[in-house]
């Protein structure tokens, strides 16, 4: 405890706050901010909210939120390569294991540390999906195809976040770090 | 969707104030989903965020703003405007 080496989680409207109370009392204050991209499953396609959903509504059907995700039409996801058939299980909705299709996300963090305390804003900001119609063979079915045959699918891509959509605009006397990664304090 | 004021009707009025679109995306912070849009003008940015899923209270879009006085006046003169 002497170390006081203490990460607190805020608001957005509690970190800038902290910060203007900061500003008070102090010139310049060093923020950093760590971008870090994550593809874990988190958000599988079951979980999102209807309004996200509708975003892979050409693809992909389902019940409700939390419930199995279906696919309407033969699609491959582009960074597996996997092809889902048509009425194939895409995600499984509560209770199911992990796993299927999901979006990508940027996890952003914005943190300042005083008197070895951390405070810090986590935000998690999801890859948009494309989905396109394209000459393109399934990962693993390669060899039943000649050149020719090659068949049109549709295909879904991720798109990252906008920069801007990331990006906490703070006072000047606010210097903002990128860094890479946070790594633990010194022994 | 229960709100007081939607939030197309606030981006909408910022526009108005001449701010265009720059960036949306879908943010999960604080265990919530919101949809967030940016705009920008002149050096000044807003930023309308608003709860996605199932909500079942009545809650309003969240505003920031990054800008002058008299740009956090107009908006807030806009949104008191709106007040049920």
């Amino acid at each position: 405890m002497g170390l006081g080496l203490t990460t607190y989680d805020c608001t957005e409207t509690q970190f800038v706050e902290n910060l203007r109370k900061l500003l008070e009392v102090r010139p310049h204050i060093i923020a950093n901010r760590l971008l870090v991209n994550h593809d874990d499953g988190r958000y599988g396609l079951a979980y999102l909210p209807d309004p996200i959903f509708e975003k892979y509504g050409r693809l992909a059907k389902r019940d409700g939120s939390r419930s199995p995700v279906r696919a309407a039409i033969p699609f491959i996801e582009d960074r597996t390569g996997r092809l889902y058939e048509s009425g194939a299980t895409v995600c499984i909705g509560r209770g199911g294991r992990p796993g299927g299709v999901s979006a990508p996300y940027t996890r952003v963090e914005y943190s300042f540390t005083i008197w070895g305390d951390t405070y810090r804003y986590v935000f998690d900001a999801l890859f948009e999906p494309e989905i396109r119609l394209e000459k393109r063979v399934p990962r693993f079915h390669a060899p039943k195809y000649r050149a020719k045959e090659v068949p049109l699918v549709h295909v879904l891509r991720f798109r990252p976040p906008d920069e801007e959509s990331m990006k906490l605009d703070l006072p000047s006397a606010v210097l903002t770090f990128d860094v890479r990664r946070r790594l633990s304090p010194l022994p | 969707m229960l709100t007081y004021l939607p939030a197309s009707k606030v981006r909408s009025q910022i526009q108005d104030l001449g701010f265009q679109l720059v960036a949306e995306a879908t943010v999960v912070s604080d265990g919530k989903f919101w949809s967030k849009s940016v705009y920008a003008s002149r050096g000044e940015t807003v930023t309308v965020s608003d709860e996605l899923g199932a909500v079942t209270y009545l809650r309003d879009p969240v505003i920031t703003v990054f800008g002058r006085m008299q740009t956090v006046d107009k908006i807030a003169a806009f949104l008191e405007s709106h007040q049920p």
